[in-house]
């Protein structure tokens, strides 16, 4: 069991680095498109996805501090927050916080430090100011059966059970289903505390049809159980049964909706939720002066599109939690149409075996030709040709394109433009020029500093620009081809280039050449690689305009 | 289903035996409501139900509330066990207002055992 459990946090891990990055990606995208729904939505998807995967697992201060995330995130999502720069930093700065967190608990299993803890909360506070409650709850120590945190606020009413809605569409007998079968199922979920059975519905005895279904239910349910599993109790019926179910201490104004688009009368449902304890009769009154003050707004009562409207947002969780998954399992399918995800040492062993198989190809094929044998030297010819496809396939089966190693310096380039003060954009090109993985990786911090010391010394401030005749945003481009074989990783700046005279003079002090040799300029350029030649040195001018510092 | 009627100069007595379910539900509305149009006192014998569902339970109600209407005295009485199930589950007692003989546990647990069976 154990071992599965492994196995399936690893996985976890995985979902929830790809995700992050997907979600830094996308608030980087924002910072531009501030307005962009759909990168609004994506990055909600990320941090929602992240929490239920952590609830799964009971990782929940992961589970908590998304939440805070996900509920400013919703607001920005329904358009009451604006996202706005300072937003978007602290997004960031709490994707590296939950990499910390998934870091800490999933990889690590040990506690976070007080740094962190310190920072979460500096992060939460951070969030405070776009959301509209001010209780903050966050889990610490609660107990792994209560993945879910709530938010509770005054206007949301007093009762702690679980309000559930039930209204059976006329063809549930003859479709074979049995009303109290589900609710025999619901009360194997929790107790039910109070039911009402309602039959307003069903027409005088002329037209009332005895093989149809008129019946509906209001219940009061006291459980443990989540809202999709809930949910789940009536999803066979849920074609022919419209379903409210609405959560302890839910929004006051959600029971108003839920009035509203039953099509029992106002006030009698709310004697019946006053009835069964649903509502206290101040909430009830409260309700519905609200939806009187609503109606008189409007200038005339719910109709029938405001009815289906307001379905629609009783549930708004299990809409989202449907539309999520719907668009998840869309992206799965995309991506799984493209990749497998393989262990790194089957792959290993694959090519080790494949290298095994080219020696002893070769050998064959030697043995075949001075055999003299010309039959078997023309089919160990065709297995040679064979193996060598096979080679070059599995060689390719470890590359991946560069570009996913590139989108991580945009946050780079952000975080240290806005520290120096600079404004510098990040082009890349050849982004899926493929790239041994293992060089990737290995590529990955040489290609930071590079980046770095570019953005540092090669590109002006924007004031020194602008006074050169450049534009004040400052152009860093990254590329990638191959050539001849090779692949070349191409950094360049359009910053002030290196000053010659300057590299020489510290070379020469640095003992690097002799003062009197001569040098062209492009091996002066090239001291700059020098080992020991100090970026601490060399303040100012380091990286070459139209140089290109070629790493391969 | 078996329905069976009796009526004298008091009251009328109907007695429903076997399954009152989806597929009795139209036939017991229309020998109910005739009932119900018929007399002012009517009396509903349950005992000998066996399967009872929602679509059947609906027609009691419907019987019901129809007495109501014309002012006619409709009562239930010796509510078989699958009824008072029912009755329980969707605690409609009340809305029918007839007495039940509740049953002690043990007997519910040897129904409910013998459902799971």
């Amino acid at each position: 069991m154990s071992f599965d459990l492994d196995q399936v946090i690893q996985v976890f891990i995985q979902e929830a680095r790809e995700l992050l990055q997907t979600m830094e990606a996308a608030l980087l995208h924002l910072e531009n498109e501030p307005t962009d729904s759909e990168t609004i939505d994506e990055v909600f998807r990320a941090a929602h996805t992240i929490k239920g995967s952590a609830g799964l697992f009971g990782l929940n201060e992961i589970v908590s501090f998304t939440h805070v995330m996900e509920d400013v995130l919703d607001r920005a999502r329904s358009g009451d927050t604006l996202i706005d720069k300072k937003l978007i930093a602290l997004l960031l700065e709490s994707g590296d916080h939950l990499n910390e967190l998934v870091t800490v608990f999933a990889v690590e299993k040990s506690q976070l430090g007080d740094a962190a803890i310190k920072r979460g909360q500096d992060l939460i506070n951070g969030f405070a100011h776009y959301r509209p409650t001010q209780t903050i709850s966050v889990l610490s120590n609660a107990e792994p059966t209560a993945p879910k945190v709530e938010l509770y606020n005054e206007a949301n009413v007093a009762s702690n059970l679980w309000h559930i809605s039930l209204r059976f569409g006329p063809e549930v007998f003859r479709n074979g289903m049995e009303p109290s079968s589900f609710i025999r199922f619901l009360s194997s979920l929790g107790t039910i505390i109070r039911i009402t059975t309602l039959l307003d519905n069903m027409p005088d005895a002329d037209l009332m049809d005895a093989e149809s279904c008129y019946l509906g239910f209001e219940i009061e349910f006291d459980s443990t159980a989540d809202k999709n599993t809930i949910a789940d109790v009536f999803r066979f019926v849920n074609e022919d049964c419209v379903v409210h179910i609405l959560p302890p201490h839910s929004k006051l104004t959600e029971y108003v909706e839920l009035i509203k688009s039953l099509p029992e009368a106002n006030s009698r449902l709310g004697e019946i939720l006053v009835e069964s304890g649903a509502l206290t009769p101040q909430e009830l009154q409260q309700s519905l002066d609200a939806q009187r003050t609503e109606a008189e707004a409007s200038g005339k009562t719910a109709l029938l599109g405001d009815i289906l409207v307001a379905q629609g947002s009783v549930e708004p969780e299990l809409v989202k939690a449907a539309l999520d998954k719907q668009t998840t399992i869309k992206d799965q399918k995309n991506k799984e149409n493209h990749f497998i995800r393989v262990q790194a040492d089957k792959l290993d062993s694959l090519i080790n075996l494949i290298g095994e198989l080219v020696i002893a190809g070769a050998g064959a094929s030697l043995l075949a030709r001075n055999s003299g044998n010309a039959s078997l030297h023309e089919a160990s010819s065709v297995v040679t040709d064979l193996v060598e496809e096979i080679r070059d396939s599995a060689l390719r089966l470890r590359m991946v394109p560069i570009g996913e190693t590139f989108n991580r310096f945009q946050r780079v380039v952000r975080d240290v433009s806005q520290e120096l003060g600079k404004e510098i954009e990040l082009v890349i090109a050849g982004a899926d020029t493929e790239v041994d993985k293992t060089v990737v990786e290995k590529i990955a911090d040489p290609l930071m500093h590079l980046l770095r010391n570019s953005m540092d010394h090669g590109i002006e401030s924007p004031a020194r620009r602008i006074a050169a005749g450049k534009p004040a945003k400052g152009t860093l481009k990254l590329n990638a081809y191959h050539d001849s074989g090779c692949i070349v990783i191409e950094i360049s700046d359009d910053g002030s280039g290196l000053n010659r005279d300057r590299i020489l003079s510290k070379a020469i002090d640095a003992g690097l050449v002799s003062a009197n040799a001569a040098l062209t300029d492009q091996e002066i350029y090239k001291l700059i690689f020098e080992p020991g030649f100090s970026t601490a040195e060399t303040v100012t001018n380091l990286s070459g305009r139209g140089v290109g510092m070629d790493v391969v | 289903m078996n329905i069976s009627v009796e009526k004298n100069d008091l009251q009328t007595s109907v007695a429903l035996a076997g399954d009152i379910n989806i597929y009795t539900a139209a036939e017991l509305k229309s020998e109910l409501l005739s009932c119900v149009a018929e007399s002012a006192n009517l009396e509903i014998d349950l005992s000998e139900v066996k399967e009872f569902d929602s679509a059947g339970l609906q027609i009691l109600i419907l019987a019901k509330r129809e007495a109501k209407r014309v002012e006619c005295d409709l009562k239930m009485k010796a509510h078989s066990q699958s009824v008072l199930q029912l009755f329980e589950l969707y605690d409609v007692a009340a809305f029918f207002g007839d007495p039940l003989l509740i049953p002690t546990d043990t007997n519910l647990e040897q129904t409910s055992d013998r459902r799971n069976v």
